[in-house]
């Protein structure tokens, strides 16, 4: 929380939204390329014009003001995503599609900067990597060890009692747009006991939601079968995570 | 790689570097946290919208590990290779690979491979910049002049390459000679003596129910060893149907994994088949009535003079000659390394003959169907350059891909020559030992990095696409050579050979950019082109039919085929040294199979150290006592010993054969003669250094390969097997614990493995090696039994003598329903999972090693040591799998990462997994379709109908089975692989 204190002339909205794309991938199918690529393009004017209102008020002092962490570049995620409210999948991607969420490439962020405050000390470094085509170097903050199988996206778009609209990326990654130094908000991230904190307690995290009737000859039995249509998806089976 | 190292994991800085991919966690180590790692995205995402990192993408290409250009697979993961898998859109291969086409992953991120241009200084090379280097090359080639005095060494392979090679050559005015230690110009002379036609054969084994195999190693190396398995298990599995088994003789001096599958050995002498086919070529013509046009020179040839000059005794060869008359569609095959003699083309022409009078011509033996899978030239002809060259008379020597001085016997005298030669450019992509002799080195890209094409058949063409970016930044060898070519103002090419190829190719697919894009897709052009008859010309079949004269004294000499490492350039690849041969259990050497009763006579026993000398030099190896060789003869595998190529799996682990070989050959058609000499053999005062994983070669009773004979599966008679103690054990041995409620429901995998289909081509072992991260020990680590390998192929020998028998199949993981590995597990570490594996969770697991102690089936590995993956091997590492550390437990899981991934595909899809959805590694590959997967607990799933297992071991259903059978049964630990019983038709006596 230091890191608020230090806002300083950029107050947080009183309400923060969850900064999810409501996805339609969440009844079934992935979304397509295509359909990210033109949602993209769509959300980049959107941002393009937001931004550009901002653009006139922060200056380079502002910026010396804001903690930056070990990170290469000076990158607020408060400024990006509470300020600015960009949806955190504007810029990670994969995460409705992918095990990974996929840190942005430095195209996107060339994408915006060309004009939205292409004079900031820090956003110069940004383009300067970008005019290199060198990539940057970002210190990993969440990182799940290499043995575990995590899929970002069965909970990006998870549709159960408690997450009807995917698990929002708050709820394991903390506060974020509060943040501009990132670092672990959640005490044990990564660790079995904490993923298991929710897989063991909430309801839909344990079994998820049957959506297919059981076909005839099918060797699913009543036994497997939920008295609410839900199934067990073996959630506390080691190989599950685990690979 | 082979030695453990105490270095925590691989250089994972290093890793992440040379991908730079967005973001994707890969399975590198089972480290814990507590460490700082970069996360470096791309700068621009790929150009491609598919790509999505954590999500593997697929690119069809083409494999260049041999010249049968198998259809291939490529997946790739975050922009670089890490499984091939087998085309099944591709006519030739159909979804499979063979042990080598798994491991050409290998030659792509091999050790050796060369990084950058070089330059010789001394006895060393220098790296410099590919402008300096290309500069130097183009100005020694300038100065050597055009002319016949500029050569190129190639290799072997068909399709566009070799026309620009030839325009290449040719706009320098120079010669093009491809060297291929595997040629078939015995058989291309052959046919052009018996048929009058100039080419090789397409063989239908599938369509044959009697094969008479002249030696040949058909399911090794010979032609195209994945259709050739396919069509052999088409041909001489049972057919449950119909209760039919076509029947396999071996006639040969020689028992390899080829001859094993055989029915029947006739142990004849080295150099006599010649006179064997057409003395059963008499018979079968006197039966049939065939071969009218060459009775009267067949009459010369009866069966008691063949059983004079081969050994055999005429009861045996007048049983075979009669087995070919009665059948419906025999077929004859000769090739390979065994007769590969001066008298190679007459022995061809004999089993031609046999050919033409059974009928196989037209039927099996089929002519005009365009097979391209041999365009090399002659021995004769590299030894004429290599003549010229130490006459002065070649003045530049483009090396490309060729490794002559290795290839060719130490006799030719390859090094002499090449020191002759003023300017030696290679532009191969790893180190051997010819481009060592270099003067300039322009590396080439792998065949995974670059265009190319192949056409091994008529209308067969198939295309080679990059399908990751270069490991090292260089250039593939048809763009230095055009590059080149520039410099020197020679010739007319296009900016590269892309443009090259585009341009063929607008005459095999089509000009349209739509028709390459679709060619790209699939993988190629495919169209099937029958074969025809045709007749035989009584003139072709003369000359002598005498075994060969041999040079020296003692034991004839065979050079063996080696399926592993083919002529010797695969013994680069870790893979395929690691793997054993399926037949003798031996890994990384070369050995000297000696019959028992040679060797005796010599006074040498089993793994002992002995002294080969032929007339030309003398090698030092290990006897391997062999039932299946000649008395008369000694075999030892072609392609190992291997001295200064730079690469370490392949450096002085064992001998090369060569060394003892005169560089002679057939005089008609050029070809090399392996069978050539006679060796004396001395036994040294040692044991041999060499590992033979077999442990005990015997079954003793256990009845873990089982057989029956076409009789007993027709009555279904299941025979008795298994050891009486076992199984008068008490049922409680292993107390079967319940199961909790909602197991093995809606899935319960489980395999069936035919041991009748299985041939132990091995190719599902490396696909194993590839698909799930295990480490090469080395040979030091396999003396003292940790192999690493997950599926092994077991061998088995019964029997005695020349009537001995060998029993192959493949054992994994047994995936026990009450298995001995759980319960002693004191970490849960290893469970039972919902689904019927048996699971191992690897950074739970302490290495107690309790549950590989209570293996029955010992199908578990333990990391004695932090293994290493030696650059850049590691980019292979499937991130889908855990690399695992030092002190745990590995074991084979039925790919459970596939599992997974085709389990969220059909949640994705709203429904359950479906039959074929899954298929693990070694499945995917098996070129028999030996093994199959599936959901035990849905029983209208194709494995759960031929399986033992079911959920209540229903015994109505267990009686009603024939064939199979669970390995160990009696211990009743409930494994979910089921056995199909190997089917013979003669009892095989047990012991």
């Amino acid at each position: 929380m230091m890191n608020l204190k230090k806002a300083g002339a950029y107050s947080l909205p009183a309400k923060m939204k969850h900064t999810t794309i409501s996805n339609p991938a969440s009844k079934g199918a992935l979304i397509s390329g295509k359909w990210a690529a033109l949602m993209g393009l769509a959300l980049f004017l959107m941002f393009a014009a937001c931004a550009a209102q901002a653009q006139n008020a922060l200056k380079d002092e502002d910026v010396a003001k804001i903690e930056g962490g070990d990170q290469p570049i000076k990158f607020s995620h408060r400024i990006h995503a509470g300020v600015n409210q960009i949806p955190c999948q504007y810029c990670h991607i994969y995460a409705r599609r992918s095990w990974v969420a996929g840190a942005p490439p430095v195209s996107v962020c060339a994408g915006c900067h060309q004009t939205v405050n292409p004079d900031l000390a820090e956003v110069k470094k940004v383009m300067k990597h970008w005019e290199e085509k060198k990539p940057i170097e970002w210190v990993r903050i969440h990182d799940t060890p290499d043995f575990v199988r995590f899929p970002h996206w069965k909970h990006v778009t998870a549709s159960n009692e408690v997450f009807p609209n995917g698990v929002p990326c708050q709820k394991c990654h903390g506060p974020i747009e509060t943040l501009d130094v990132v670092t672990v908000q959640e005490k044990d991230f990564g660790r079995m006991g904490w993923c298991m904190k929710c897989h063991l307690t909430l309801p839909g995290t344990m079994e998820r939601k049957r959506a297919f009737p059981v076909a005839e000859g099918s060797p699913r039995t009543a036994n497997d079968m939920h008295p609410k249509g839900y199934h067990r998806p073996l959630m506390t089976d080691c190989l599950t995570c685990h690979k | 790689m082979n030695n453990g190292t105490e270095n925590n994991g691989i250089r994972r800085r290093d890793f992440f570097k040379a991908l730079a991919a967005g973001g994707a966690t890969a399975a590198v180590a089972a480290g814990c946290a507590d460490r700082t790692e970069n996360l470096i995205p791309y700068v621009m995402p790929p150009d491609n919208i598919e790509f999505v990192p954590g999500v593997p993408l697929e690119y069809a290409t083409t494999c260049a590990e041999c010249p049968a250009a198998c259809g291939m697979v490529v997946k790739t993961r975050e922009g670089r290779a890490i499984k091939a898998e087998g085309n099944p859109d591709h006519p030739l291969s159909q979804g499979a690979l063979c042990i080598r086409g798994q491991s050409s992953l290998q030659s792509l991120y091999n050790p050796a491979r060369i990084s950058a241009a070089m330059v010789r200084e001394g006895q060393d090379f220098k790296a410099v910049d590919w402008e300096t280097a290309e500069k130097t090359a183009a100005e020694r080639l300038r100065k050597a002049g055009k002319g016949r005095q500029v050569v190129l060494w190639t290799t072997n392979r068909s399709g566009t390459r070799n026309k620009f090679l030839d325009q290449w050559v040719g706009a320098l005015g120079g010669t093009k000679i491809t060297l291929e230690p595997l040629g078939q110009h015995n058989l291309r002379a052959a046919n052009q003596a018996v048929f009058g036609r100039n080419e090789l054969p397409l063989y239908r084994l599938d369509q044959s129910d009697l094969l008479v195999n002249f030696g040949a190693d058909l399911l090794e190396t010979f032609g195209n060893t994945v259709r050739n398995n396919r069509d052999f298990a088409a041909m001489h599995a049972i057919d449950e149907k119909r209760m039919t088994k076509g029947k396999m003789f071996h006639v040969a001096p020689h028992v390899s994994m080829t001859g094993a599958n055989a029915d029947e050995w006739v142990n004849i002498a080295p150099g006599s088949e010649a006179v064997v086919a057409l003395a059963l070529a008499a018979r079968v013509s006197a039966k049939t009535g065939r071969g009218g046009e060459v009775r009267g020179f067949l009459a010369g040839y009866t069966l008691e003079k063949a059983s004079q000059a081969s050994g055999a005794s005429v009861e045996a060869l007048t049983a075979l000659a009669d087995e070919i008359a009665r059948a419906k569609a025999p077929l004859a095959v000769a090739g390979g390394n065994l007769t590969a003699t001066a008298q190679g083309t007459q022995t061809h022409i004999a089993v031609n003959v046999l050919n033409a009078v059974s009928g196989a011509v037209g039927k099996t033996y089929l002519l005009g169907a365009g097979q391209e899978i041999d365009n090399s030239d002659s021995f004769k002809a590299q030894m004429d350059l290599v003549a010229r060259m130490k006459a002065g008379q070649v003045k530049a020597l483009i090396v490309d891909g060729a490794n002559p001085l290795y290839h060719l016997p130490k006799s030719a005298g390859v090094a002499e020559a090449l020191a002759k030669v003023e300017t030696i450019i290679s532009v191969s992509s790893s180190w051997d030992e010819t481009t060592r002799q270099a003067h300039v080195v322009l590396p080439s890209l792998s065949a995974y990095e670059s265009w190319g094409d192949a056409n091994p058949q008529k209308g067969v063409w198939s295309l080679m696409q990059p399908v990751m970016a270069p490991v090292y930044k260089v250039k593939a060898s048809e763009n230095t050579l055009i590059s080149l070519a520039k410099r020197l103002g020679a010739g007319a090419f296009p900016a590269d050979y892309k443009t090259y190829l585009q341009n063929a190719w607008k005459g095999i697919a089509g000009g349209s950019a739509e028709a390459w894009k679709n060619a790209l897709q699939k993988g190629g052009v495919f169209s099937q082109t029958g074969g025809s008859g045709a007749s035989l010309r009584a003139a072709g079949v003369r000359g002598n039919f005498a075994a060969p004269a041999l040079t020296g004294d003692g034991l004839v000499l065979l050079p063996a085929n080696n399926m592993r490492v083919r002529d010797g350039s695969k013994a680069q690849n870790p893979w395929l040294q690691e793997i054993p041969d399926p037949v003798s259990q031996v890994v990384w050497t070369a050995w000297a199979d000696i019959n028992p009763e040679t060797g005796k006579k010599l006074g040498l026993r089993h793994g002992q150290k002995i002294r080969i000398t032929s007339p030309h030099g003398m090698v030092v190896t290990a006897a391997f006592f062999h039932y299946g060789i000649h008395e008369d003869a000694i075999a030892i595998p072609m392609g190992y010993g291997h001295h200064g190529s730079g690469s370490k799996s392949a450096d002085d682990h064992g001998v090369n054969v060569l060394d003892l070989l005169p560089a002679s050959f057939d005089a008609s058609s050029g070809e090399f003669a392996y069978v050539a000499t006679r060796v004396k053999v001395e036994g040294m005062d040692e044991d041999a250094y060499f590992v033979q994983l077999d442990g005990n070669p015997r079954q003793e009773g256990r009845g873990l390969i089982q057989t029956m004979t076409l009789e007993q599966v027709k009555k279904k008679e299941p025979p008795h097997h298994g050891h009486h103690a076992m199984r008068e054990r008490p049922d409680d041995f292993y107390r079967y614990r319940p199961r909790p409620a909602g197991y093995y429901q809606p899935y319960r995998w489980g395999m069936v493995v035919d041991v009748d289909r299985c041939t132990g081509c091995s190719a599902c072992v490396a696909a194993c090696y590839a698909e799930n991260n295990i480490p090469v020990v080395g040979r030091e680590r396999m003396w003292l039994g940790r192999e690493m390998s997950w599926i092994r192929i077991e061998r088995f020998l019964e029997g005695r003598g020349d009537s001995y028998k060998t029993l192959m199949q493949p054992a994994m993981c047994q995936q026990c329903g009450n298995a001995g590995c759980e319960p002693v597990c004191p970490i849960y570490a290893t469970y039972h999972t919902p689904e019927g594996l048996n699971a191992q969770v690897y950074n739970r697991c302490v290495g107690t090693r309790y549950c590989s102690n209570n293996c029955v089936y010992k199908q578990r590995r333990y990391n004695w040591f932090q293994f290493e993956f030696e650059a850049p091997l590691h980019l292979q590492l499937n991130p889908d799998v855990s690399v695992r550390s030092r002190g745990v437990m590995e074991k084979c899981t039925f790919c459970s990462q596939r599992i997974m991934r085709a389990r969220h595909a059909a949640n994705e899809k709203g429904r359950d997994v479906m039959d074929g959805e899954i298929t693990p590694a070694c499945v995917q590959t098996c070129p028999t379709n030996a093994l199959v997967f599936g959901n035990l607990a849905d029983p209208t799933s194709r494995v759960a109908k031929i399986s033992l297992w079911s959920d209540k071991e229903d015994e109505e259903k267990q009686k009603k089975m024939v064939r199979q059978y669970r390995m160990l049964e009696e211990l009743k630990v409930l494994p979910a692989v089921t056995y199909l019983r190997k089917v013979t038709h003669k009892e095989i006596e047990e012991g």
